[in-house]
């Protein structure tokens, strides 16, 4: 076998395994034995297929790079052997394959913390404000999106591995089955090894999994919140500017109104000048009249005639100023 | 009922099942896997394996073949293509 050749393939190595096949097992064989043979950590072993041959993991890496197996195959026949080994091959695979969600969850753990201690600064700013009558919020809305963002950044990033860890854990769980794996007197079993081993890593990735979950319904939740409080606010806004601007059209009408009565006084002033100027032009002493009564007589009229026309004008303009029916 | 293109695929489906074969074994051995990691491009890794082949004038993998075996001597070569799932 080209062994450099194999090992200098142009691509990452993600596991290389080594499994030996032998005939009947040794005769009081120990634990210690098999980890003096094997030079491992530890040894997972089981007897399988009814007895009929016995394994044994390393489920290491050694020196030169190898995660060993050694079979010893007491009676299984040739077309089943194939088999056991292609079973015990992929089970050494998907062992490491499932491991991969745990770095994923190292990795991005310390962030999702710091999106948490966030979010609860955030509920607890975002309470506070609440509270207050003119309570703002809108620049927890900015931090909101921004830890919503990042979630959804870590949900994209984790989710396809932490789903693949899940898939492996039962693909596994279903190698070891049909193992048919019995106890080994004397050694330490597989399931017992992978148990203790491996749960607590598949059990980091379920609760990084809840973690994500919870947080994101914890942002759902905020931004539900930080959402009906900037309605809130904005109604308020509407309210005071519409009061503003119902106090702007009072203030112009009294305005309008005092503009009104002293441009009836100018007209009127305008009009006893005119009706002066004709009546000095025309014999009224002759007629039996003096021009200071003409005058101050033709005060009311005039004043009348200005104040009807002014009041005409503004109908007539409210008349178009409204909307056709 | 019938399924727009399933005709084409009765073949490659009856393949797949066929693809994983298994080949008898008997007495003493020693199996090695490498496991590589090569994302959605396996060019590299194909190309190697045909570079090898080649120089040992054996029959080369092809680019859609998943499962490559050749015995060699004192020794079999299988060369398999998985997609994570």
């Amino acid at each position: 076998m080209p062994f450099t050749w194999a090992r200098n393939a142009p691509a990452a190595l993600f596991h290389a395994i080594w499994v030996e096949v032998g005939g009947r097992p040794p005769a009081k064989m120990r634990q210690a034995d098999m980890l003096k043979v094997l030079d491992f950590r530890a040894v997972a072993s089981n007897n399988f297929s009814d007895a009929s041959a016995q394994v044994h993991f390393a489920f290491d890496i050694d020196t030169a790079g190898y995660s060993r197996v050694v079979v010893f195959n007491k009676s299984i026949e040739a077309a089943r052997m194939s088999r056991v080994v292609q079973r015990i091959v992929e089970l050494e695979t998907y062992r490491l394959l499932s491991l991969l969600g745990l770095s994923t969850v190292k990795a991005y753990s310390a962030r999702l913390s710091d999106i948490e201690e966030v979010l609860k600064g955030l509920t607890n700013d975002l309470a506070k404000e609440i509270k207050k009558p003119d309570g703002q919020v809108q620049q927890l809305l900015t931090v909101l999106s921004s830890q919503a963002a990042d979630v959804e950044d870590i949900y994209s990033r984790t989710s396809y591995r932490l789903s693949a860890t899940k898939a492996y854990v039962g693909i596994l769980t279903g190698r070891l089955e049909r193992m048919q794996l019995t106890r080994l007197s004397g050694f330490q079993g597989v399931r017992g090894f992978l148990d203790r081993r491996m749960t607590p890593a598949m059990d980091s990735c379920t609760a990084f999994s809840e973690r994500l979950a919870s947080l994101s319904q914890r942002i759902n939740r905020a931004g539900a919140l930080l959402r009906t409080q900037t309605e809130l606010v904005i109604q308020r806004q509407n309210r005071d500017l519409l009061k503003s601007m119902d106090q702007r059209a009072r203030h112009q009408l009294r305005l309008q109104q005092t503009v009104e009565r002293l441009s009836i006084a100018a007209v009127t002033y305008y009009g006893v000048g005119l009706v002066g100027y004709i009546a000095v032009s025309l014999p009224i002493e002759q007629w039996g009249l003096s021009l200071s009564y003409n005058k101050s007589g033709s005060v009311p009229i005039i004043a009348l005639a200005v104040w009807m026309a002014v009041r005409k004008v503004k109908e007539t303009a409210k008349t178009t100023a409204q909307p056709d029916k | 009922m019938l399924i727009h293109g399933a005709s084409d695929l009765r073949q490659s489906l009856s393949d797949e099942l066929h693809a994983r074969a298994f080949y008898d074994f008997e007495g003493a051995g020693r199996f090695i896997r490498f496991v590589y990691l090569v994302g959605n491009d396996d060019s590299a890794v194909s190309n190697y394996v045909n570079d090898y082949l080649q120089i040992s004038d054996l029959p080369l993998m092809q680019a859609d073949e998943k499962f490559y075996r050749i015995e060699l001597g004192g020794f079999v070569l299988r060369v398999e293509r998985h997609t994570e799932f």
